[in-house]
């Protein structure tokens, strides 16, 4: 069970050490989720900044009862959506581009790697693939529940999504030959 | 097959990039600073805005008042004015003691450490507000190694009010100990997670839970009251062209108990005063009452008898009244025969009648806090019993206020609803200002024995001072 109790009574009174160290604790593992739903680093550093925000500023109706992190992993969730709702993606558009095989970073360990190389390919699919397959496959939210946050049908929810897995088998094939044994 | 496949390959992605953490910007923890920053300047910026309508409201209605009274308080206002002249100079010595408080620090704290302040030094700095250390060694700020706690005691004695502490012209804090907290610390600070175990020590450990409020308030009213039913040979629209409402007052002490949650109860004794007055009335003065003996003023007494939406007032004047429109005023006494108000020996005063009922008021009150934050918002709606204590009828003319009578029949005990919207601000630990539009409805008649139903309300905006306990 999280308990951040003091920290967060430091932060509602307006405590800016406390919202510092808050902050602190989170950022990088909510940079890295933040990662995931961006085209790129700098809107995944808006989306962060925009999710901290409102972290802070509806601190209050946190209510103790689930997880901390939790709490402030939705609400990042949430404002990633939010952009992609407002960036108005009413088409899913296949927008992958070519990866340069160039850029794999042969010098990290095995699993830095394979996390990075598995965010760029995120990365790459269009945003809508992008949202599906997130919020499906790595938060574990429902067609339904995924329906309703963005606004689309369960159907186009469960085609993105298979979309979405065909096109990373795909690249993972094509760029990195690596053997595993779902491709 | 192909299901289980995409389950496996879901599992991967999910385990390598759940938790999957990199190193945030730097600058981003700025810009979200600046914006927490900007907000709470905002939500000050529309509580100063409040204040200072309210303020400006109070000033208005307590000239008002002033204005409206200044035939009577003659002693007042040169007690006022003395009390004034001593504030002045009060704030003018509280002027010199700052800017010798400024001379004394700039003298005598160029280069020093704040440890090496001597007690004389502590108590100047206690005094001011806003104090800038010239030169401050950052160490005395971090609690690290073992004297961690006498490095704390000695920031501690020193912050008695408000510290400002810069170090080379670069900005470190903002101690605030009247509201026992660091105000802000600002980033350059070389080690966050250090100064915030200082700011642990200083800040109040836990808010008291403090469950009484005694509270002080004061409100200008607007004064009138809503006819439900004339029941004679005239209606609302008669009785509202010929009666104009009057700008009164209410002042008093509450108590509140928090009761469960959000929920505040409160009572108390608040002094009253409420009325109207009567339009397109003509007084007239008559300049022989004063030069004949005093064996024959008797002769110039008139007796009147003037009816109102609130009841009848009767009374005997040596003063001439006419109805200049209306049929409401009677002259008791035939054998005065009927003034020529033309001949030169009366003397139009200009002048207005009033009603005015004063009131104790006991409120029985709810209090519900809809948004508890800094700034808390209530709504607040209740009962109160109101005792009459005092009914006058007043003519005020040319700054006089002289009583000529009392309305008959008003009763002397009347229930009235309160509604009203209330802001609270705390300024200190224990104090709360508070500013709260509200509006009371009389339940009851005013008059059971007159013919109109006359309800009086009133509509203020009260600003008050809590102080917890």
């Amino acid at each position: 069970m999280d308990n951040y109790t003091d920290i967060i009574k430091a932060c509602l009174k307006g405590n800016r050490v406390a919202q510092n160290r808050l902050y602190q604790l989170f950022a990088d593992k909510m940079y890295g989720m933040c990662l995931r739903y961006a085209d790129n680093e700098d809107e995944a550093k808006d989306i962060l900044q925009d999710g901290f925000i409102k972290v802070f500023l509806n601190l209050k109706q946190f209510n103790n009862k689930g997880s901390f992190e939790g709490w402030i992993r939705r609400i990042i969730a949430n404002t990633a959506l939010e952009r992609f709702r407002d960036k108005n993606y009413l088409f899913a558009v296949n927008m992958e581009t070519e990866y340069d095989a160039n850029h794999k970073q042969y010098d990290h360990i095995l699993s830095d790697l394979a996390a990075k190389d598995l965010l760029k390919l995120i990365q790459e699919l269009s945003p809508q693939y992008r949202m599906v397959f997130n919020l499906y496959a790595v938060e574990g939210y429902s067609h339904k529940e995924i329906c309703e946050k963005l606004n689309i049908k369960e159907g186009t929810s469960k085609s993105n999504l298979s979309r979405a897995r065909e096109i990373l088998k795909e690249k993972v094939k094509k760029y990195y030959n690596i053997s595993v044994n779902w491709v | 097959m192909m299901g289980a496949n995409f389950d496996q390959m879901d599992g991967v992605f999910r385990k390598q990039l759940r938790n999957y953490s990199q190193s945030a910007p730097d600058d981003i923890w700025g810009n979200i600073e600046q914006v927490l920053d900007n907000n709470k300047k905002a939500k000050r910026i529309i509580i100063y805005k409040i204040a200072a309508a309210v303020a400006a409201f109070a000033i208005i209605g307590s000239g008002y008042l002033y204005l409206s009274n200044n035939g009577e308080s003659f002693d007042n206002n040169t007690v006022i004015t003395e009390n004034n002249l001593q504030q002045e100079s009060e704030n003018e010595i509280k002027i010199l003691n700052q800017e010798k408080v400024n001379e004394r620090i700039a003298d005598n704290l160029e280069n020093k450490k704040i440890e090496e302040l001597d007690v004389e030094n502590q108590k100047l700095i206690a005094e001011a507000d806003f104090v800038e250390i010239k030169s401050y060694n950052s160490n005395n700020l971090m609690p690290v190694g073992s004297d961690t706690e006498q490095r704390e005691k000695n920031l501690e004695k020193l912050s008695q009010k408000q510290i400002y502490i810069k170090s080379e012209g670069v900005e470190l804090a903002i101690i605030d100990v009247r509201k026992q907290r660091v105000k802000s610390y600002l980033n350059s600070l070389p080690d966050i997670y250090n100064s915030y175990a200082l700011n642990d020590l200083i800040e109040d450990k836990e808010p008291k839970n403090n469950k009484w409020i005694l509270g002080g308030e004061f409100s200008p009213l607007y004064s009138y009251r809503y006819i439900a039913e004339t029941g004679g040979d005239y209606n609302q629209d008669y009785y509202n062209s010929a009666e104009n409402p009057i700008m009164s007052y209410t002042g008093g002490l509450n108590v509140q108990y928090k009761a469960i949650g959000r929920l505040t109860v409160q009572t108390g004794v608040y002094y009253t005063t409420m009325g109207q007055s009567f339009d397109y009335m003509s007084v007239y003065a008559n300049t022989a009452y004063d030069l004949v003996a005093e064996e024959y003023k008797d002769r110039f007494i008139n007796s009147y008898s003037i009816t109102n939406s609130s009841g009848d007032v009767s009374f005997n004047s040596p003063y001439v009244i006419i109805d200049e429109e209306l049929m409401r005023v009677s002259n008791l006494l035939d054998s005065k025969g009927v003034a020529d108000v033309s001949d030169p020996i009366y003397n139009n005063l200009d002048a207005e009648i009033q009603q005015s009922f004063q009131y104790v008021e006991v409120p029985f009150l709810m209090r519900y806090k809809l948004i508890d934050k800094n700034v808390d918002f209530n709504i607040v709606g209740g009962f109160g019993a109101n005792f009459l204590i005092g009914n006058d009828v007043y003519l005020k003319y040319a700054g006089n206020k002289e009583v000529i009578g009392e309305t008959k029949g008003v009763n002397t005990i009347n229930y009235n609803s309160i509604l009203g919207f209330g802001i609270e601000y705390p300024i200190m630990d224990r104090i709360n200002i508070r500013l709260e539009p509200s509006i009371k409805y009389y339940l009851n008649e005013i008059n059971s024995s007159s013919s109109v139903e006359s309800h009086p309300y009133s509509i203020g905006i009260y600003a008050g001072v809590n102080y917890s306990f």
